[in-house]
């Protein structure tokens, strides 16, 4: 190689040389297919209203699509660990080539840019698009050469969030789905040139930055760095510590779970009711409107920054990517069965604090709130509840602290497993939603046979969502029987917790056999199977046996 | 010979295609200092995993205290104390906390030890262990891995990269920990004139197998450093039944050879060579001989 850029242009197509492969073979293999597919069932596929064979050919195209852009986007997640922080970010292993900053952060930019853009147009000249797609080519070409560009940034300099960083970027994947959806819909937008000039400024913008922050972690992370983990050091030092001793082992590793894990859900949950629910609820205090909106806004919170943040919590270390048990803990002398439990009741008191956030808020700002609102809800309750109106409300509560719950522990199973493919096999059903959706779309779509069929047939679609709760509560109590030994401190718990649930699903069918036309005793037995299957039992029944494989490896 | 602390029965491992262990049979004696060399993958790590429980024996059998550390952790590993090349100490707790924590496990922890080892080491209790320099890391670790006076110290390239203050205290503290109390600690080391000053008992891997285990007066007994002048220069080295070794050129050839195999004053005057020095084989000529 002649000079430094084939080299590293080499090196980045190299470490993922599979997926390019991939990505290759699913252009290829989309070209055959629709060159096999008549062009009446592909001008169908391509317009809003495709029926039968159609729908496959669309749903099949834009599988391949979404499949094929999350591929290149995982080619150019070009990070490596580093042993300083602990963390993938830019690799340091490139700092002492004789290559400035500028060539090393613009190379992986640029390469990801353009394999973004060659891979959709390629998509766009194979696959059937119907008109939105071709007339808004531009807007989506240049938004997605800009999220490439805010996706490596977002990757080098947040490399500190770790897993967190999936998060941000879906957050931003669906914001510019949106700026580029919202144009389809009627109304007033700004013209299309303002619209180009400020996602290219967005884009160049985050260039810089990201060209900054390398520059300056090349020459060992700049006075501003310093600063700030100087101040949240002397932060730290001056919050009230543990100097006592601990009693048990079991003490000493929860209080060291709790500091590792525990601690983060209550401060993404405080971090939001400050910066975001508090200024808000202040702001829009005497909207009407917005009485409702708040404590709904609040109450859902925990529930889910528990989903986003369980997937990591379920790890042995929250921290790392790697799954194995870290020796630290592994050599600690504490059964596999204890460290679960441990786990477990940190979940617990993560969720506990976190609500006790939550309910705080709501006290405080209950009394400013406007009671009219209120007054309406109790209104609609009371002729179905009477008095126990304030039963289903402290059940429903109960049933939400024990939801949070739930989300942090349900995937302990995976990630003590230490199997990254199971673990990446269980999350992908998360990660790949907009992917599903594509389907979801077309087969529940207005007018769509499965849709009409619900419609016409509700009884009958209840039946089948029975018989298929039914199979899995069935599933779940036998798996949980298999591992009834290491389940039984927690089996009164799980009842306990049930029940609550149940109680609740009872309740909400007092009062929807009300209202609904459906056959009510089916109606009933459904929302209790839902609820059998509500606490995790099975699971974590298994999770001590998955968490000894992986510590005696 | 004392009883068995660690009993190891034809253990075998395999990652993938390779033979991390191949068939490694050993014992080690209660009271004495083991020490365990071999280059860099030779399988060093993957057998001490293997004694503390963080690997299941593929085949052959692994038995600690008389226990199999896979199936009885706890009560295995309260009994042992760990030192790894990069001890895995979380960054954020500090010295103090980190001390309070590992005691909370181990019912023996001798609070006042702790105490001395904590001045000796010069560490400060207040300090994050992230800011701590590699050598504070590593006595850190050694403290919480002595100050519960384990039945078995268990250390795994202890001193690689430190410098040779801390590489002294870390030997100081083996040498105390099996003079002053009688413990046993099994190390491994690169560096073998750690293991020749303080080990009593010598194992040798290469490439997963065993090629050497036994007291290390009786090893090194039994291996000759022998150096021959020729009359003439030998284009060559010359050819040594049982010579682990052969280095040199010219006139003068130097062989490490198994001395019962070999009966020096035959060989030289076979070779029409002459005997110009004879010395003990030390651990590094011998480690260097199965090596090759």
């Amino acid at each position: 190689m002649q000079s430094p850029i084939a080299a590293l242009t080499w090196e980045i197509l190299q470490r993922k040389q599979r997926w390019i492969w991939l990505v290759a073979a699913l252009i290829v293999g989309a070209a055959f297919f629709n060159l096999w597919v008549p062009e009446d069932i592909q001008r169908d596929a391509a317009s809003n209203r495709a029926t039968g064979f159609a729908i496959v050919v669309s749903i099949a195209n834009q599988i391949a699509i979404f499949t094929s852009l999350l591929l290149i986007l995982a080619i150019f997640s070009y990070t490596e660990l580093n042993a300083q922080t602990d963390a993938y970010g830019f690799p340091h292993r490139l700092f002492v080539l004789p290559v400035s900053s500028l060539v090393l952060v613009a190379l992986p930019i640029l390469l990801g840019v353009a394999a973004i853009e060659l891979v959709y147009l390629s998509w766009v000249i194979l696959a059937p698009f119907g008109q939105d797609g071709t007339t808004q080519l531009p807007l989506t070409t240049l938004l997605l050469g800009a999220y490439m560009v805010f996706y490596q940034t977002i990757l080098w300099t947040f490399s500190r969030l770790r897993t967190i960083r999936i998060i941000v970027l879906g957050v931003l994947a669906f914001f510019l789905m949106a700026v580029g959806g919202m144009r389809s819909f009627p109304g007033d937008h700004i013209s299309d040139n303002t619209l180009y000039a400020r996602i290219a400024v967005a884009m160049v913008a985050s260039f810089v930055a990201a060209w900054m922050y390398v520059t300056r972690q090349r020459t060992g992370g700049g006075f501003r760095r310093e600063l700030l983990s100087a101040a949240v050091n002397g932060l730290a030092d001056r919050l009230p510590r543990r100097m006592r001793d601990f009693t048990t082992p079991s003490a000493a590793h929860f209080w060291f779970e709790w500091r590792r894990c525990g601690l983060l859900l209550p401060g993404c949950v405080g971090g939001l009711l400050l910066a975001a629910v508090v200024p808000l609820a202040w702001y829009a205090h005497d909207d009407p409107s917005t009485t409702f909106r708040i404590p709904l806004v609040a109450v859902a919170m925990p529930i889910v920054l528990a989903l986003s943040v369980g997937k990591a919590f379920s790890k042995p270390d929250f921290w790392s990517s790697d799954l194995s048990l870290p020796a630290f803990v592994a050599v600690r002398p504490l059964a596999n069965q204890e460290i679960v439990s441990i786990k477990l009741k940190v979940a617990a008191a993560s969720t506990a604090v976190s609500w006790m956030l939550v309910f705080a808020f709501l006290s405080m700002w209950l009394p400013l709130a406007d009671r009219n609102t209120f007054s309406y809800i109790r209104a609609a309750l009371s002729p179905i509840y009477g008095q126990s109106s304030y039963v289903l409300m402290a059940l429903s509560l109960a049933a939400c602290l024990l939801l949070t719950w739930r989300f942090l522990v349900n995937g302990f199973w995976t990630g003590l497993s230490g199997n990254q493919k199971l673990f990446t096999a269980t999350a992908l059903p998360f990660s790949l939603i907009p992917l599903e959706l594509i389907p979801m779309f077309f087969l529940l779509r207005r007018n769509g046979s499965i849709r009409t069929w619900i419609r016409n047939n509700p009884n009958d679609a209840l039946f089948v969502l029975e018989c298929v709760l039914a199979v899995a509560v069935i599933a779940k109590l036998c798996i949980a029987f298999y591992s009834r030994k290491r389940l039984r401190s927690y089996f009164a718990i799980w009842i306990a917790a049930t029940a609550c649930v149940v109680a609740l699903a009872v309740m909400l069918w007092t009062g929807a056999r009300q209202v609904v036309t459906l056959e009510v005793y089916r109606l009933r037995d459904v929302l209790i199977l839902t609820s059998l299957l509500a606490i995790p039992l099975a699971r974590l029944g298994l999770a001590p046996s998955f968490l000894e494989r992986n510590r005696h490896r | 010979m004392a009883e068995a602390v660690v009993r190891i029965s034809n253990l075998s491992r395999r990652f993938g295609s390779k033979d991390a262990l191949n068939d490694v049979s050993l014992e080690v004696p209660r009271g004495c200092v083991f020490g365990l060399v071999g280059e860099n993958g030779a399988g060093k790590t993957t057998l001490i995993k293997h004694i503390l429980g963080l690997l299941r024996a593929e085949s052959g059998s692994v038995s600690i205290f008389g226990m199999n550390p896979v199936a009885d952790p706890v009560s295995v590993l309260v009994r042992i104390g760990y030192l790894s090349e990069q001890p895995d100490l979380p960054g954020w707790m500090r010295v103090d906390e980190f001390m309070r924590y590992t005691k909370a496990f181990y019912p023996k922890w001798d609070a006042a030890y702790a105490e001395q080892l904590l001045e000796e080491f010069g560490l400060n209790p207040a300090a994050r262990i992230k800011t701590l320099s590699k050598g504070q890391r590593a006595k850190a670790g050694l403290l919480a891995a002595q100050a519960h006076r384990p039945d078995l110290l268990l250390l795994d390239e202890p001193s690689s990269g430190l410098d040779p203050i801390v590489r002294s205290d870390i030997l100081a503290a083996v040498i105390r920990t099996v003079a002053e109390e009688g413990r046993t600690v099994f190390f491994s080391s690169h560096l073998l004139e750690e293991i020749e000053r303080v080990s009593d008992h010598v194992a040798m891997l290469h490439q997963g197998k065993l090629v050497l285990c036994g007291p290390l007066d009786q090893i090194k007994a039994q291996h000759r450093r022998v150096t021959l002048r020729f009359e003439s220069p030998q284009a060559t080295p010359p050819v040594v039944p049982g010579a682990l070794r052969v280095t040199g050129t010219g006139r003068e050839w130097t062989i490490v050879c198994n001395s019962a195999q070999l009966r020096q004053s035959t060989m030289a005057a076979r070779f029409g060579a002459k005997i110009v020095e004879e010395d003990d084989a030390s651990l590094n000529d011998i480690f260097i001989g199965h090596a090759e």
